[in-house]
């Protein structure tokens, strides 16, 4: 859905700034002995558009983090890149690739951040384990049931370091409403309510343009797995939401996020429920166990966006991206609390990655958790897609009796693209 | 967006491609449409049949190419045998060969493994690659033979597919080939070998085959396959071995090389955690600084509390670096034991350490642990301080120690106990904290009425204190006037409600202003009629204003029914004097976008000053209006109402995406 806000930046004249710290502590190039080699981790980052332009300020500030490359198939955003990233050590170190694998390719890289479209990030997440190489990649993580499989798998096989960018799971209010969950502060729990966008996606093809060199923009590796188009300047901008091709759809866009929250508050981390029915932009699920996931985009209390609610029968808590809270009944609300980490900064969320990279520990946000998340949320989606109640069986990963959902579980890459 | 619905795909592509593309014959598009709505809900027969012309029609354009992707799409879902032989042809076209094994990779049919493995005669390049891709991802036994033969003729590419697609398909064929091949590559890289056995190995551990799973991971290990793959066979060992990869892990922790002690620190996280903690805690003696750092973070990670003893010893010895460490992870498998060292880390000179003991202490469970901390609060200790921090961040119900603390004669000491009280208290310990902000130092001012608010909060009963806190600041002065009603705010109540209201026609305007403020930023929508009425009755005028603000931002903000919202834009508009406000109200429509709220934005087209704002905000909902229908009628009225040339290209382009002209 366009947002108000999303309205409002795309009507406002003024340019975009992006803020990003002008004092660079010495420790974070290790110059005072803080940050000693042996601790530093070197990275490079796949995909530097709005989100991992975004995401790669905030690893820039991390003082144990050192990035050395830039790629992108675009050739301004690599060199947009690469200046903010030499702004920040005050060099001209940082080397752009057009070609992931040359990237992926190098042995002094130890983590790569990949913030692409939507349809690379479960590919390019395996390749790059393939290359050794430890992995914070930004949602939705997969395309299909299919590639959420072949993710948590791949990571396993490959036995790296992985964290999806459902920051969330790290965020004060969301971890809070979750520990009221498991506490049994609410009683039992019966209803999680995870907030989605409609979860629409269209086969439409924006008008062919000639396509520009590969060095200023390699169409066919943007495309990548997904089946060939005619280029258009737009897509590669930034507007390659609501494609099927490209995108995952409302239900993944958010619920990526929200609908992990739920699955954590339940216990379901290593499964997913197992009925979806659809009831207009909402698709209402249930687990084995009884409880019900409601993933839907309206009545929600104005907690902000990324809005969870969990429901028991001793109470419920409702909270999302202002970081405020509700709770009820009133004898509930000694537990609300107030976060200094509020919102959406995925700061906390980076910084577990980066212990984990270290210590070698399991994220939060670990591959076989966010492949569960995504499997739930693409099983919703062909729920919505064929409009009508669907049975899953979390063990065979697999639609009962239904040739239809099951034929809808992944798509055929394009060669020479394989997971 | 438009929803994607399969049973009607035909239908949106066709009606919707670009200028550029839209080279189909229309006629052919309109009569495939026609078609296709008028079975819809008959069954797929039809619309199957619909798709295999589609698809047996010349490529002649873009267009076509389009409407034949969108054909093979949907028949991924619906296709039956008899699409088959139709996808079969399109598999040898450059490009439609991928589209059509989307549709065939998806038909359960063991007629479309004959086809590709028949397409492994003729097919070349790419073409062969995403064939033979098809072919692994179909698990399909009986191309094993083919794909062996094959091998050692292909070039390297189409050699890397056949070895993926083997591995995929695990068969005792396929992975005894895989694994004769990699004890002699005979050409072939190693590392690529290594990779399709360990696949194999995966997929034997998944069905619970874990002695010959490992058995294929022990011989990646002892290839020259490259390191990535050979650190995780090693991990894959350890985590299948179970008990019997606890000798391994303690060989990898040992190991000279920093990777390898990395992969030994993974590997104890995949084992039964008391077992990996005794081997990591064994490790501890004779590891260096760097390494026990890294150790104690993973027996942290463990959680394991046996290992608690051995982690205690490196909270007293060591480098600040390490004792850091230990004083974390004591934070996840300690006890009340450890309460005194940490305390007194809290107090060192090493700022890092004091802020990781914080942690700990914070973290630290157990009831017990609370009881030591307290004995800290109670006494003149040199940790008085941090412990009246702990019993906030601990939420430890300790009042009478927070209200002693309250009264110090050191102001470090009662803001401590204000911080801690914000965190912990009850309605029945707020007269302290009222008092607080009365007398106190403008730095205790702030503490306390942040305090306040915390427990305002958390209130149980947010009627019964209201007039408890509003009396308190009758008479205050201003400063403290905007205190009581920041803090009626908070609590959001029908009272405080009520109290707010009440004094938004106070005669004294600083008064006013504080209560319109506090109103404006109302936490629910309850505020709403209060606004509303506001709106007519306040003076001067720009308070209406506010007010009239306020309750835009309530239809705006929060989540109410959408009939609701749009009588509450519709009551804002009515009352709006100004443009600023009407373009408010305009914006929030983009809060519940629907064809009411679109129709809303349509009615203000000619009203002077808004033309732009009505034609953009209708636009922009346009994208979510279902109703087709509505859409082109509404933008029909944008292009009638002569609306500015960027706007009408906009409607324009809807329409066309819609299949339809301006009329």
């Amino acid at each position: 859905m366009q947002s108000r806000r999303a309205f409002l930046a795309n009507t406002a004249a003024a340019s975009t700034v992006i803020a990003l710290p002008t004092i660079v502590p010495s420790s974070a190039l290790g110059l005072d002995g803080n940050v000693a080699p042996s601790e530093r981790i070197t990275m490079g980052i796949l995909g530097c558009g709005g989100r991992g332009t975004y995401d790669l300020g905030i690893f820039l500030q991390q003082p144990e983090v050192q990035f050395v490359a830039v790629c992108d198939v675009r050739s301004e955003r690599r060199d947009a890149g690469k200046k903010l990233v030499d702004d920040r050590y005050t060099n001209t170190d940082c080397t752009t690739y057009r070609d992931m694998f040359e990237m992926f390719g190098r042995k002094d890289i130890d983590a790569v951040l990949i913030a692409t479209g939507d349809r690379w990030h479960t590919l390019a997440s395996i390749l790059a384990a393939k290359s050794g190489k430890d992995i914070y990649c930004e949602k939705p993580c997969s395309m299909t049931i299919g590639e959420s499989r072949a993710l948590a798998d791949g990571i396993r096989h490959y036995g790296r370091i992985y964290q999806a960018g459902t920051q969330r799971r790290n965020i004060g209010n969301f971890m809070h409403a979750v520990h009221l969950a498991h506490s049994g502060r609410l009683g039992k729990l019966h209803t999680v309510h995870a907030n989605t966008l409609a979860p629409a996606t269209n086969h439409d093809w924006l008008p062919g343009e000639p396509e520009p060199d590969r060095e200023s923009v390699d169409w066919d590796r943007w495309l990548g797995p997904t089946p060939w188009r005619p280029y258009n300047a737009a897509y590669v901008a930034g507007r390659w939401r609501g494609y099927f091709d490209f995108h995952g759809g409302g239900i993944l866009e958010w619920g990526a996020h929200t609908i992990d929250l739920c699955q954590w508050a339940c216990h379901m981390d290593q499964t997913t429920p197992v009925h979806f029915e659809p009831q207009g932009s909402t698709v209402v699920a249930r687990y084995a166990n009884g409880i019900k996931l409601v993933m839907r985009d309206t009545g929600w209390l104005g907690m902000g966006t990324c809005s969870v609610r969990f429901e028991g029968d001793e109470g419920w808590i409702e909270t999302g991206d202002s970081g405020n809270m509700l709770l009820g009944p009133s004898s509930l609300k000694s537990e609300f609390r107030e976060f200094t980490d509020a919102g959406t900064d995925p700061t906390t969320h980076i910084r577990e990655f980066l212990r984990c990279v270290k210590s070698r520990g399991v994220p939060a946000a670990n591959a076989d958790v966010a492949a569960q998340t995504h499997i739930a949320a693409h099983a919703a989606y062909i729920a919505s897609q064929l409009g009508r109640t669907i049975q899953f069986d979390p063990v065979k990963e697999s639609f009962v009796n239904d040739d239809e959902a099951n034929r809808m579980r992944s798509r055929a890459y394009r060669a020479p693209w394989r997971a | 967006m438009f929803s994607f619905d399969p049973h009607a795909l035909i239908v949106s592509r066709s009606s919707r491609h670009s200028d550029s593309i839209r080279r189909v014959p229309k006629a052919f598009i309109l009569t495939a449409c026609v078609m296709i709505l008028l079975t819809s809900g008959t069954g797929y027969s039809d619309e199957v049949s619909e798709l295999h012309t589609i698809l047996t029609s010349g490529l002649t354009s873009e267009a076509s190419l389009h409407d034949k992707g969108v054909a093979c799409r949907r028949l991924a879902v619906i296709g039956t045998d008899d699409s088959i032989p139709i996808l079969e042809k399109l598999l040898e076209n450059v490009e439609l060969s991928h589209l059509a094994r989307v549709a065939l990779e998806a038909i359960p049919s063991k007629r479309v493994d004959a086809v590709f493995r028949r397409q492994l005669e003729s097919a070349h390049g790419n073409l062969l690659i995403g064939i033979i891709d098809s072919i692994g991802h179909r698990r399909d036994a009986e191309a094993v033979t083919v794909l062996l033969r094959m091998l050692p003729s292909s070039t390297p590419e189409v050699q890397a597919a056949i070895l993926y697609a083997l591995s995929n398909i695990a068969t005792m064929e396929s992975s005894e080939a895989l694994r004769n091949m990699l004890k002699t590559p005979a050409g072939l890289s190693t590392s690529l070998l290594a990779d399709c056995v360990m696949r194999c190995a995966d997929r034997l551990a998944n069905d619970g085959n874990t002695e010959n799973a490992i058995a294929m991971y022990q011989l990646v290990r002892s290839t020259s396959a490259n390191k990535n793959l050979l650190d995780a066979a090693t991990l894959a060992t350890i985590r299948l071995s179970k008990e019997a990869g606890l000798p391994l892990l303690a060989d990898l922790l040992r190991n000279s090389s920093d990777s390898q002690f990395a992969s030994g620190l993974q590997a104890a996280q995949l084992l039964p955690a008391d077992q990996a903690a005794r081997i990591l805690c064994g490790e501890l003696e004779t590891a260096s600084a760097d390494r026990s750092v890294m150790i104690l973070n993973a027996i942290g990670d463990l959680s394991e509390k046996s290992a608690l003893e051995v982690v205690k010893k490196s909270l007293d010895a060591g480098s600040p670096r390490v004792r850091a460490a230990a004083a974390r992870a004591v934070g996840r498998i300690g006890d009340a034991s450890v309460v005194p060292e940490l305390l007194a880390f809290c107090r060192g000179i090493y700022p890092d350490l004091a802020a990781d003991a914080f942690k700990s202490l914070v973290q630290l469970e157990g009831n017990d642990v609370d009881g030591a901390i307290l004995d800290q609060a109670r006494e003149a200790s040199n940790d008085e301080l941090t412990a009246l921090r702990l019993i906030g961040e601990r939420r430890i119900r300790a009042p009478k120690v927070l209200l002693i603390a309250l009264s110090s004669m050191k102001e470090e000491k009662r803001i401590a106990a204000m911080q801690a009280l914000g965190k912990t208290a009850t309605d029945a310990e707020l007269d302290p904290l009222l008092d607080a902000i009365q007398v106190g130092t403008a730095e205790e001012r702030k503490v306390a009425v942040a305090a306040v608010a915390s427990v305002c909060r958390r209130s149980v009963d947010p009627d019964a204190i209201t007039p408890r806190i509003s009396s308190r600041f009758e008479n205050s002065p201003l400063e403290l006037q905007v205190v009581r009603f920041d803090l009626l705010k908070t609590i959001g109540g029908a009272s405080a409600l009520r109290e707010a209201l009440r004094n938004a026609g106070n005669t004294d305007e600083q008064i006013m202003d504080a209560a319109t403020r506090a109103l404006g930023d109302w936490p629910n929508p309850d505020v709403a009629d209060g606004l509303l009425s506001l709106c007519s009755s306040i003076e001067p005028p720009k308070y209406k204003i506010r007010a009239l603000r306020a309750y835009i931002r309530i239809f705006r903000q929060f989540g109410l029914p959408n009939e609701q919202r749009l009588k509450m834009a519709r009551d804002a508009f009515g009352l709006s004097t100004r443009n600023d406000e009407k373009v408010l109200v305009l914006h929030a429509l983009l809060s519940f976008q629907n064809r009411d709220s679109m129709q809303f934005a349509l009615e203000h087209l000619k009203d002077p000053g808004l033309e732009a704002t009505a034609a953009q905000v209708a636009i922009y909902i346009a994208d979510q209006v279902g109703d087709k229908e509505s859409v082109k009628t509404a933008m029909r009225t944008i292009l009638d109402s002569g609306a500015e040339e960027a706007y009408a290209k906009q409607a324009r382009d809807i329409l066309a995406k819609l299949g339809s002209g301006p009329q």
